[in-house]
């Protein structure tokens, strides 16, 4: 923030800084200006994905691979260009090809990772012992771990009806336990789009304070 | 009056909170910031590594969240730099190779690294879990060239880098998928190695089972977990400028949601008064 | 056959993922797999952007309502192509530091990016006041939690406790972290996490086996 600004810096911010305005004058009412910056983001943002992923992806792992004599590569290619058939209403069918590919190599991955870090490891780590530890509070911690995460996945069993002195309560207090997840996640994400706003604001700020240091020299 | 109330135009609401960002900004109040447990265990596991460690960051955030993670990355740019580790810069979105870029630059010239030598950033693939798993033992299955066209052989400190078990500790700057849940997946779970993450504030409550199990061995939370490790490496920035709004914007929403119940019960008094009397 | 062969190939790329792990002379296979995905993918992005010149050009060829926007639209898509693909400094990428495509990036795309998700602070606060009421013990319970998070979370909070007589003594950072967070919400998150992950497991299986086939689209 305190290097000096060059002249395309400054007119960048403030180009930037229009754009800002922009969308924030949504905020009064939808407008031509809010519009317009809209319909740039979406140009913008297609052209960048495409760019980068050219430069990224196919330059080197598929032109590169095919210039170092590689041809299986050109399979790879054909699929792609079936998945951009999609275009073309006639021939859109043989999209599903790569499509098939990418979704099967991802239904593969999905049964072991899955399996491994997200069902195995966290059973393990819910495998905690509720009494002998060295103190009090690690084992009120340990209590609320292992009853948080049984109540709650009872209440998510609804092939049995949530009634009885067991099951019944066991439910209710694993909505509890969900609700105050969720609480937790609410004031997380008030958190993080306040977070998103303070982060334009000081954007303004500095175009201000760039612009101030350029025409100081 | 209450009905007025509870009908406010929404516009209102929109100068209240711009105000109440702007002020804290204009007019800072300095709050001291203590850092949490969570913040400490990303702090301790930079802190232990050894001069000469290879650091892998993955960038996995847009512009969105620039505000959020970008400052989590250069606090621990400049923390693993001072630790004498080398860093290799990852990217699971488009845009994160860019800020990558941006933060190398940013903090090489600030600490003296050379690219290719302290830092090299290999820029972005696409395929999130797909290119963290085709990583696997050899980097070079997925990557023949850095972010600017360099192929990967003719950069020096790419010799000591192969796969996974390559790295000391790996950092992921994340926010959403593909990101830190990919990372768990695959780096941690699948090849073992230390990892700690920064995310945005929406996916920090989802990163605590994993907090909680050891896959993650530390976690910073949103411009709060920035703002504390900013701290804690002793150069405060963009986070902890950010916090003093922070707060006052919190407590202006909480002020919102606190009258919109009192209008709330006081509309179900009203509403009960009006039924006790027709009965 | 159109939707055959499909199937059969999402059996043959799962079968070969899962396999990898377990049978080594098989990682050849999945490394190619793993490629071929990456390059599949980012011709989705290709898929992308032609679409959107295909519905904006049809849409300003028929002049349509607003079609100077698509046109907006349009000539913001083909400069970025024309910045990004195209103009190459010597010696450099066009997306190298310092080239028009990065200036492009830095001051049109970030700003707007950023921009466009932080209207939602806004939003979240009107929807704070108008829609967050405590109707139930289930709502109360998740307010209550909601204000301890977002009041507590933040310096202002944590020094507005600090000076209250007695529950100033109880560090509300280490509460709120430890108790809240580490405690009830990391209870309740890996419970939806382990029941998601079992649904998730399930339907990728259904997937594989073919039985599950809603990926494949239409009726041909």
């Amino acid at each position: 923030m305190t290097e000096t600004s060059s002249f395309s810096q400054v007119v960048g911010l403030w180009v930037g800084g229009f754009l800002t305005l922009c969308v924030f004058s949504f905020l009064y009412k939808d407008n031509v200006f809010y519009k317009l910056a809209e319909h740039i983001f979406v140009g913008v943002s297609a052209g960048y994905w495409m760019c980068i992923g050219f430069w990224q992806v196919l330059y080197p792992n598929l032109w590169g691979k095919l210039q170092a004599g590689d041809w299986r590569y050109a399979l790879a290619a054909i699929l792609g260009l079936m998945l951009v058939a999609r275009l073309v209403p006639r021939i859109a069918w043989v999209g599903r090809w790569p499509l098939a590919f990418m979704v099967g190599i991802f239904a593969g991955f999905n049964i072991v990772y899955t399996m491994q870090a997200q069902v195995l490891k966290q059973v393990e780590a819910t495998l905690v012992p509720l009494w002998g530890n060295p103190d009090v509070a690690t084992t009120l911690l340990n209590w609320i771990l292992v009853l948080g995460v049984l109540t709650g996945l009872m209440y998510f069993y609804f092939s049995v009806e949530h009634k009885g002195p067991v099951f019944g309560t066991a439910a209710r207090i694993g909505i509890q336990v969900l609700m105050i997840a969720f609480g937790a996640a609410f004031g997380y994400t008030v958190m993080a789009r306040v977070s998103l706003l303070i982060g334009r604001v000081m954007y303004l700020q500095d175009v201000w304070v760039k612009t101030l240091e350029f025409f100081r020299g | 009056m209450l009905r007025r109330l509870a009908d406010l135009d929404r516009r209102w609401i929109f100068l209240v909170v711009a105000l109440a960002v702007v002020a804290p900004l204009v007019w800072p109040l300095r709050l001291p910031i203590e850092p949490s447990a969570p913040t400490r265990g990303v702090y301790a596991a930079v802190e232990a590594l050894p001069p000469g460690a290879l650091v892998c960051m993955s960038f996995d955030y847009g512009p969105g969240t620039k505000v959020e993670c970008h400052p989590m990355a250069l606090a621990a740019l400049r923390h693993a730099f001072r630790k004498e580790a080398k860093v290799v810069a990852i990217a699971l979105w488009p845009e994160g190779a860019l800020f990558a870029r941006e933060a190398l630059r940013q903090v090489g010239a600030e600490m003296d690294r050379a690219e290719g030598l302290d830092y090299v950033n290999l820029g972005y693939k696409s395929g999130g879990e797909v290119v963290l798993r085709g990583i696997a033992d050899d980097f070079r299955n997925i990557y023949s060239t850095d972010l600017a066209g360099r192929r990967v052989d003719e950069l020096p400190l790419m010799s000591r880098v192969r796969g996974w078990k390559s790295f000391d500790l790996v950092c992921d700057w994340s926010m959403g998928n593909p990101g830190l849940l990919q990372h768990v997946r695959v780096v941690a779970t699948q090849y073992g190695r230390p990892l700690v993450a920064g995310v945005t504030a929406v996916t920090a409550p989802e990163a605590y089972p994993f907090l909680n199990s050891g896959q993650v061995q530390g976690l910073l939370s949103g411009l709060r977990g920035a703002a504390e490790y900013e701290v804690m490496v002793g150069h405060p920035g963009t986070a902890t400028r950010g916090m003093d709004a922070q707060s006052v914007v919190h407590f202006v929403i909480a002020g919102f949601i606190v009258v919109a119940n009192l209008l709330y019960f006081a509309e179900r008094r009203e509403r009960r008064r009006r039924q006790e009397r027709n009965r | 056959m159109k939707r055959e062969i499909p199937l059969l190939i999402t059996l043959v790329a799962g079968l070969v993922m899962i396999l990898q792990f377990y049978a080594t002379p098989l990682a050849w296979l999945g490394d190619l797999f793993n490629d071929f995905y990456n390059i599949i993918l980012t011709f989705a992005y290709v898929l992308g952007a032609a679409s959107l010149l295909v519905v904006n050009g049809h849409k300003i060829q028929r002049q349509a309502p607003g079609w100077g926007f698509n046109l907006v639209l349009l000539v913001s898509l083909v400069t970025t192509l024309v910045l990004g693909l195209f103009l190459r400094p010597a010696g450099h990428l066009p997306i190298d530091e310092g080239t028009a495509f990065d200036w492009l990036f830095n001051h049109v795309f970030t700003p707007l990016s950023a921009a466009t998700y932080s209207l939602l602070a806004f939003f979240i606060a009107s929807a704070s006041f108008r829609a967050f009421k405590a109707r139930s013990i289930e709502s109360t319970l998740l307010l209550g939690t909601a204000f301890l998070v977002m009041l507590f979370r933040v310096p202002l909070g944590e020094a507005l406790w600090n000076q209250l007589p007695f529950l100033g003594r109880f560090e509300i950072g280490v509460i709120v972290e430890d108790w809240i967070m580490g405690g009830f919400n990391a209870a309740g998150q890996r419970a939806i996490m382990l029941g998601a992950s079992v649904g998730l497991i399930s339907v990728s299986l259904k997937i594989l086996l073919g039985i599950e086939r809603s990926y494949l689209g239409g009726s041909e």
